[in-house]
């Protein structure tokens, strides 16, 4: 029989998950190991909550493991970049399950990115990321902003002198 | 890792508000850094830059490196960048000057986490900025002088003070003597890497106090230098150098080598090459193999080219010694290649990837014996081999199916059917050199066409092709780098085939193909856009309508269009404001071109570095505009410009003295222009070439 966790939401729901799902989450997995089994999250509302739930139940049912041996791993291979990446997903089914999974809109999934990042789930906050990094990729400033909603806060003098710093650095050869 | 999000629990229900989307306010610092991390086109993250203060904190503290083309932006953006940097290249930045660079650090003080800085050919710079340099920054390990010619004595005193230092480049820092080479040996004890290329001041002496102080050396340069065989005695002693050049070294002989005898094994690579026309005692070259094949087990890549007095016997014994030899340079010595190296080749069969035998009379017994020597082999250089037959080739590719790059410049004698060889067997080829091969016609490019599918460079400069070739050529969808200098058959169709499958080309020679014309260009503008590099020298059907084609390039960098005697300042000016990454333009002897066309370059292409105007009509204001406005210019050329009075040359250099570093006039201005400005133009570093030219046309 599989031990259940008690998630409670911020607006009072709770949810019952099996230990190897909402060990998932690195907070959860700490927090269970000190105390009981009922985890409040005040921060994550039902909506949030539900989904990120599935997220973890899909991922469990294919990994045995939690994540955090691979991605220490992976912390200790990329030297010099700042980020650590945990290991990209392998099995194209799971991967085709996360395309779907990320096909939201930018407010879902900055919720969710927050949440999972909040309940340090890195793979989760990886693939949310991800996406949002191709939605930024070939645009330009102007589009960027109305892609996500962003005010634009320069003063054109500002932007001026940021525009000038474009042309006349960072160029590769 | 863990933030708090500042959305509020109301902001995650069902109806999204457009401002709950805000993510530069709803993502903390290291999640957006995190999602910058992720954008790794250059451009996009420029753009992400400009979006809001955010996105731009979190560029901020993302970025390693900075290379900076303008010395105005140089204080903004290093107290932008000083907490996270790295890296920092000022090679490019003009008019360089140490009060500038002082000031630059100090706009980062006290957060510098610097490694490595390059300041190579910032002539301006001297002890004071290196000073600077050195006191702002405690983790500094790298630092790049070469070609700063006026660097010396002081400003090693100043870079000693760097004890963390483990790379430095000096070469051509014409002012290094002993005296500042041991202050630096001394200070930076754990040097690992250094270049004193050209330095002539230096001697024994100062090489005898580097060896002692800096152990851990692992790779030197010592090229050119002045030193006998006493320095190669104190270099025998760091037991950690793997790669030793000593390029020119006409004061060592034998008894020098001798020394390397006794070293341990861990040099890898030596580049022991004398100069050609020495005329002091003949270097003994095959002494030198010997000790080489006695003393490096380990040794991975060898450059001995150009050394008149290496014989073969002395070559097999460097194979002999060298099981582990990777790439092997012996081009330009002497004729002759006796068969016993060939069949010593097969000691490498394994590990030998790259073989050069430029210059050498290579029979097709001997390319055979290459093949079945050496299968590994995936770089082959037979430039100016003249001997080379096709049923040499076709033996040599019989084996050495993995071939990547063929070099075969001016192997004259080479038909079609050596090319057929190579389709046939080396389905990897990536690199093809065959200038100068007259007898290739465009049946030969058939067979390569068809099989070398990752054929990403080739060069058919001088060779007999017509456009048909192109429709071969096409087939390479792969093609970065395409030569056809000379080719004068290839026509408008050629390029329009060509444009059809090559997308990715960045680099187009069309050299004197005089037959090309607008509608050529058009399609080369449709298709090709990513080309960085063009040349269309001397394509005189060219007019201003085949430039407006050309400025759609938006990558274009790199424009030749010398002798273009159809083409405006209307031209050019369409190409100002479209190529707006424009670095280096040749408008030699368009003779139409005046002031308006450099007015439309001053006023768009910011980021132009290099300009031939020679033989324009020009006129001193347009001189003078262009001159004083492009702040990134560092090399011009004004030879012939009559319609240019002294006095407007004089104030157009005046006004740009700064910046310049490479200039060339005609002769007859040197007695014209005043001497305190080419005091001043030398001071700042920059080199001015007198040309005696006549003004006729050469065609």
């Amino acid at each position: 029989m599989a031990k259940m966790i008690k998630l409670v939401s911020g607006d009072g729901a709770e949810f019952e998950v099996e230990e190897e799902v909402a060990f998932q989450s690195k907070i959860i997995k700490d927090i269970v190991a000190d105390a009981d089994d009922v985890i409040p999250l005040p921060t994550v509302s039902s909506k949030v909550l539900i989904q990120v739930i599935e997220y973890c139940r899909k991922h469990a049912a294919v990994n045995s493991f939690p994540l955090s041996p691979s991605s220490s791993a992976a912390a200790a291979a990329s030297s010099s970049s700042s980020i650590s990446y945990s290991k990209p997903v392998s099995d194209p089914a799971l991967r085709a399950w996360d395309n779907e999974f990320v096909k939201l809109n930018n407010s879902s999934l900055f919720d969710i990115v927050i949440a999972a990042n909040y309940l340090d789930i890195e793979e989760l906050v990886d693939l949310v990321l991800e996406t949002v990094a191709d939605r930024i990729k070939g645009k330009q400033a102007q589009e960027i902003r109305r892609q996500f909603n962003i005010e634009n806060d320069f003063t054109p003098e500002e932007e001026e002198a940021l525009r000038r710093e474009n042309s006349w650095a960072f160029q590769n050869n | 890792m863990v933030s708090v999000p500042r959305g509020d629990a109301e902001a995650t229900m069902n109806r999204p508000r457009p401002c709950d989307s805000d993510m530069s306010t709803v993502f903390s610092l290291d999640l957006l850094a995190n999602i910058l991390d992720r954008v790794s086109d250059p451009r996009d993250r420029k753009s992400c830059r400009l979006v809001c203060h955010g996105f731009l904190r979190a560029e901020e503290i993302h970025r390693r490196s900075l290379r900076v083309l303008r010395l105005e932006v140089l204080p903004g953006l290093l107290r932008r960048y000083a907490a996270g940097l790295e890296c920092l290249d000022l090679s490019a930045c003009p008019a360089l000057d140490d009060r500038a660079f002082s000031a630059a650090l100090a706009a980062g003080a006290g957060q510098w986490r610097l490694r490595s800085v390059s300041l190579s050919r910032a002539s301006g710079v001297g002890w004071r900025g290196l000073a600077a340099l050195v006191d702002a920054c405690p983790r500094l390990e790298a630092v790049d002088l070469s070609h700063c010619v006026g660097v010396g004595d002081r400003e090693a005193a100043a870079l000693a003070n760097a004890a963390g230092l483990r790379e430095l480049r000096l070469d051509k820092c014409l002012g290094l003597t002993d005296v500042g080479l041991a202050k630096v040996a001394v200070g930076c004890a754990g040097l690992e890497k250094l270049g004193i290329k050209w330095c002539l001041e230096i001697s024994d002496i100062g090489i005898d106090l580097l060896a002692k102080k800096c152990q851990d050396l692992k790779e030197l340069d010592i090229s050119y230098l002045k030193i006998s065989n006493r320095s190669i005695n104190s270099i025998s002693s760091l037991g950690k150098l793997e790669v030793l050049n000593m390029v020119g070294c006409s004061f060592v002989d034998d008894e020098g080598l001798q020394f390397l005898k006794h070293r341990n094994n861990s040099l890898r690579v030596i580049n022991n090459t004398a100069d050609v026309d020495s005329s002091a005692k003949p270097f003994e070259w095959n002494r030198l193999i010997c000790f080489l094949s006695l003393v490096h087990a380990l040794l991975q890549s060898i450059n001995i080219s150009r050394c008149e007095n290496v014989t073969s016997s002395g070559l097999t014994s460097v194979i002999e010694g060298n099981s582990g030899l990777q790439k092997l340079n012996v081009g330009d010595c002497f004729p002759e290649l006796a068969s016993l190296f060939f069949s010593k080749l097969n000691d490498l069969k394994d590990s030998l990837t790259v073989l050069k035998l430029d210059g050498f009379q290579v029979s097709a017994s001997s390319l055979k014996i290459i093949g079945l020597n050496c299968k590994n082999l995936a770089k082959i250089g037979l430039s100016k081999c003249q001997s080379v037959t096709d049923e040499g080739i076709f033996e040599l590719v019989a084996n050495c199916v993995h071939l990547t790059t063929i070099d075969l410049t001016c192997c004259h004698l080479l038909t079609d059917r050596a090319l057929i060889s190579i389709g046939d067997q080396c389905k990897k080829l990536r690199c093809l050199r065959l200038e100068s091969c007259n007898l290739i016609t465009d049946k030969g490019l058939e067979c390569i066409g068809t099989c070398c599918s990752s054929l990403e460079e080739i060069d058919l400069t001088d060779c007999s092709l017509s456009s048909t070739a192109m429709k071969y050529l096409s087939q390479c969808s792969k093609l970065v780098v395409l030569k056809l200098g000379l080719c004068y058959m290839i026509s408008d169709e050629g390029l329009v085939l060509l444009a059809s499958n090559c997308k990715k080309l960045r680099e187009l020679d069309l050299y004197r193909c005089v037959e090309i014309t607008d509608d050529g260009l058009a399609a080369i503008a449709a298709g090709c856009k990513k080309i960085q590099k063009l040349n269309l020298c001397y394509c005189t059907k060219i007019t201003d309508g085949g430039l407006r084609h050309v400025s759609r390039l938006e990558e274009l960098r790199d424009l030749e269009l010398r002798g273009l005697c159809h083409v405006t300042s209307s031209g050019i000016a369409k190409i100002a404001m479209g190529c707006r990454h424009l670095s280096e333009l040749d408008l030699k002897r368009c003779n139409l071109v005046d002031d308006g066309g450099l007015f439309a370059l001053a006023q768009y292409t910011e980021n132009l570095r290099q300009i031939n105007i020679s033989y324009c009509s020009i006129s001193g204001t347009g001189l003078c505009m262009l001159l004083g406005t492009l702040k990134c210019l560092q090399d011009v050329k004004l030879v012939h410009l009559s319609l240019v009075p002294i006095e407007w040359f004089e104030i157009a250099l005046r006004a740009s003295y700064e910046k310049l570093k490479k200039l060339k006039l005609l002769i007859g201005l040197r007695n014209l222009l005043s001497p305190l400005l080419i005091e001043k133009l030398h001071s700042r570093g920059c080199r001015i070439r007198w040309v005696e030219k006549p003004f006729a046309a050469r065609r």
